[in-house]
């Protein structure tokens, strides 16, 4: 087999076709996942009653199976689930209606959920608890010491991680290519078997995979530098 | 505090000793399997001579293809084209065929690459394929697309009526090459959706209206059922093509694509591929267009 | 056959897919142990800051963590025969199973080599000077005071890696290897009850996991059982000491 250099250059640009793809879905899901996961994470912290065991469970499963297994479940298991409800209610909404990458958001943002919770607990858990006493000696509520004390400083602690679970989620939206969403790992398949030269098209893909995630990590270095000014030593 | 050190010391030895089964049997399977891939679920087939001189060739197949390579719910093998292989097999006595399951979208890259030495999977020739590969002379069955729609579509009756609509079929096929060619002189008028394969969800896809058709052939159009297990497709117009099915080698292997081109005959003369094609495929398809014009 | 969901195919399926565990237990051993091996190596340079060797470990880590395993299996399975070929070493015929360990292993040592790096960087800077201070060598203070203090520090992080990649073996069956999930696609296509395959074969992966992350536990536990539990408090903030963004080890009680 023969590497045709050129080629690699021109599936990379077929390649880009894609790429609005997969950052659709990696964001949707990183932004849904880091709701559930706040959700999930301040309810297994506060104790509340049932939903701290659920949430538990729900971490202890998503973090324990594959991401494909939770593709898959979904894509198979919703529509079951929707249109047995629909027909049983009467309704005309289907899960035909239901665009693939809906099922692939739906998918991912439960399990980017699960991975951002254990980022958000290790985050807040790492804030100092004197500042929480010092927050509620002065007054402010729950929501208050959260939005305004607790979160912004967790945040900064927790960029490391948030970055990992990010780059994770970039390399896992290359799933979506068994529910045929046509994403880079997909296009690079397509591109491959028009022009028969595979091994090309997967190095395009590895290099452009690899830039963005070398890209993801600098723009979490810059933020870290940034958020961190106000605890840096020297002079000012 | 003595019990929970004892209680400390047991569970660890237990842990332990776990582990250590758990390797042992990885390692255990590994030596099973020394020699075959992990792919080949069926081990070695028998060789027919135990001379020093019988060449190891590897097959390439898929486990997707109900009826024609497929693993059946026992974990074999099977299937007409696997059959077929393992009855070749029988009657060369100086080779020795193992093989090795791929999603079929790897199976000529794989070829390409020496991981394997000719493909069994309903190939059908065409020009592309003809350039860079070699396929062998004595075809053993042949295979005709055709369109394939929801079972209660009335509005499609051919490609023609798929202007503008979206068709699944799966990358590197014979298929995929023949809408592609439909496409070139009919300006890109179908959209073609790809499947990986590994969600085996084209019924589905049909069935709930996110595409529009399929390309398969009739024998395998029967295993295209819906959740009640009734079929759910049915083929529409006339056939796009018609091809006799070949093993494809690569260019340099013309000796095995001989010998194997003797079996086939053989295989025929006595019945058995009829036997084999009545078995897997519901019917004869075993005689070649030139031979007979068959009617679906 | 009917496609309607019934939960007596799970039962079913658990020890039809439970025959392919030595398999996919197999890739994830075999591919940690080389890990180990290779991160170790790769580390070294980094904690020395040996010059040429440095920027080799940073470019394989960087692509090994930048890639995805999907294109990794793929390049590893069909572009290593492919180089080893321009050295003259044919290895096309090797199974599958080899170089599905193989990307594992350069994968796993890639993230094994940056959890070397945080760990041994984790430990206190002045144990260090105090070795030397005593005329340790080199060579004795890694051994004796900096490598256990590190094992400790770096169980949860161990942990979450072989976990992560027993995950990751799902993604083998591309290549045509039959583990589990292989074992699974094609009960799914045999049967046509596909939702049963996945219940099954999620369930399985997560008593495994399960298994494995009460068991790291119970390790991380044991090894650090003589700090007097100061361990679980050396990353929180104090009024004392200002918040770092020190790297997140996953300590600090209950995870997962």
């Amino acid at each position: 087999m023969n590497l045709d250099p050129s080629f690699i250059w021109t599936a990379g640009l077929s390649l880009l076709q894609a790429l609005p793809e997969t950052l659709w879905i990696t964001f949707v899901s990183v932004a849904a996942g880091l709701v559930i996961g706040t959700a999930v994470a301040l309810c297994r912290m506060y104790h509340i009653p049932v939903l701290s065991q659920l949430s538990a469970g729900y971490v202890a499963f998503v973090r324990g199976t594959p991401m494909l297994m939770h593709l898959l479940l979904i894509y198979f298991g919703l529509p079951v689930l929707i249109d047995g409800i629909s027909s049983a209610m009467g309704w005309s909404f289907t899960s035909a209606s239901i665009p693939l990458i809906g099922f692939v958001w739906i998918a991912f943002s439960i399990t980017a959920g699960a991975y951002m919770s254990e980022v958000v607990r290790a985050g807040i858990q790492a804030v100092d608890k004197g500042q929480v006493e010092a927050a509620q000696s002065i007054g402010m509520t729950t929501i208050q010491t959260l939005r305004r004390i607790i979160l912004p400083q967790a945040l900064s602690v927790s960029l490391p991680n948030l970055s990992n679970s990010v780059i994770g989620m970039l390399h896992g939206s290359t799933l979506a290519y068994t529910i045929s969403v046509v994403e880079i790992n997909a296009q690079a398949q397509i591109v491959a078997a028009d022009n028969w030269k595979y091994f090309e098209a997967y190095i395009a893909a590895a290099i452009l995979f690899w830039v963005l995630t070398i890209l993801i990590e600098r723009i979490s270095g810059w933020l870290e530098y940034r958020l961190n000014a106000y605890q840096r030593g020297g002079a000012l | 505090m003595i019990n929970r050190h004892a209680i400390r010391k047991l569970s660890r030895s237990t842990l332990w000793i776990g582990a250590l089964m758990l390797l042992l049997s990885g390692c255990a399977s590994v030596s099973e399997s020394s020699g075959g891939s992990a792919g080949n679920t069926d081990g070695n087939v028998e060789a027919a001579a135990s001379g020093s001189n019988v060449r190891k060739i590897i097959v390439g197949t898929g486990t997707a293809f109900p009826n024609v390579c497929f693993i059946d719910e026992n974990g074999k093998l099977t299937g007409y084209d696997v059959e077929l292989v393992r009855e070749i097999d029988k009657r060369l006595p100086d080779v020795e065929f193992e093989f090795k399951t791929m999603e079929f979208s790897n199976l000529l890259l794989s070829l390409d690459t020496s991981k394997i030495d000719f493909v069994a999977h309903q190939m059908e020739t065409n020009p592309e394929r003809q350039q860079k590969y070699l396929f062998n002379k004595v075809p053993y069955s042949i295979f005709l697309n055709r369109v394939a729609v929801a079972k209660n579509n009335t509005a499609i009756h051919g490609l023609d009526d798929l202007a503008g609509k979206k068709i699944m079929t799966s990358a590197t096929s014979n298929a995929a090459y023949l809408l592609n060619q439909y496409n070139k002189t009919h300006n890109n008028a179908i959209q073609i959706v790809y499947t990986s394969g590994a969600a085996n969800d084209t019924v589905q896809q049909i069935v709930s209206g996110r595409v529009d058709a399929t390309i398969t052939t009739d024998f395998a159009n029967r295993f295209n059922t819906d959740a009640d297990g009734q079929v759910a497709l049915k083929t529409v117009g006339e056939p796009l093509n018609e091809s006799n099915v070949y093993f494809v080698f690569r260019k340099d292997e013309q000796p095995l694509a001989d010998e194997i081109d003797q079996a086939i005959s053989e295989i025929k003369a006595d019945g058995t591929l009829k036997q084999l094609s009545e078995k897997w495929l519901g019917d004869d398809f075993t005689k070649t267009l030139a031979e007979a014009k068959v009617t679906q | 056959m009917s496609r309607r969901f019934d939960i007596q195919y799970v039962f079913e399926f658990i020890p039809k897919l439970l025959a392919y565990l030595n398999i996919t237990l197999l890739i994830v051993g075999s591919s940690i142990v080389l890990g180990l091996l290779i991160g170790l190596i790769v580390a070294l340079p980094r904690l020395y800051n040996t010059p040429v060797l440095k920027r080799l470990s940073q470019l394989y880590v960087s692509f090994f963590r930048g890639t995805p395993i999907l294109i990794q299996l793929f390049l590893v399975y069909y572009g290593l025969p492919e180089v080893l070929g321009w050295i003259h070493i044919d290895v096309s015929r090797l199974a599958v199973l080899y170089f599905v360990i193989a990307t594992y292993a350069l994968n796993s040592g890639a993230f094994i080599s940056e959890m070397i790096r945080a760990s041994v960087a984790a430990v206190n800077r002045g144990q260090i000077e105090a070795a030397h201070s005593i005329g340790m060598s080199s060579y004795q203070t890694f051994t004796r005071v900096i490598a256990p203090q590190a094992l400790g520090i770096s169980i949860p992080l161990f942990g979450n890696l072989v976990i992560g990649n027993l995950k990751d073996t799902s993604l083998a069956f591309t290549l045509g290897v039959m583990e589990m999930t292989g074992r699974s696609q094609t009960l799914g296509t045999a049967t046509q009850h596909f939702i049963e395959t996945y219940i099954a074969l999620s369930l399985i992966y997560f008593v495994i996991s399960f298994g494995l992350e009460k068991g790291f536990q119970w390790m991380e536990r044991y090894v650090n059982r003589f700090d007097g539990h100061r361990s679980e408090k050396t990353l929180r903030a104090s009024w004392r000491r200002p918040l770092r963004a020190a790297p997140l080890l996953g300590k600090g009680g209950k995870s997962g």
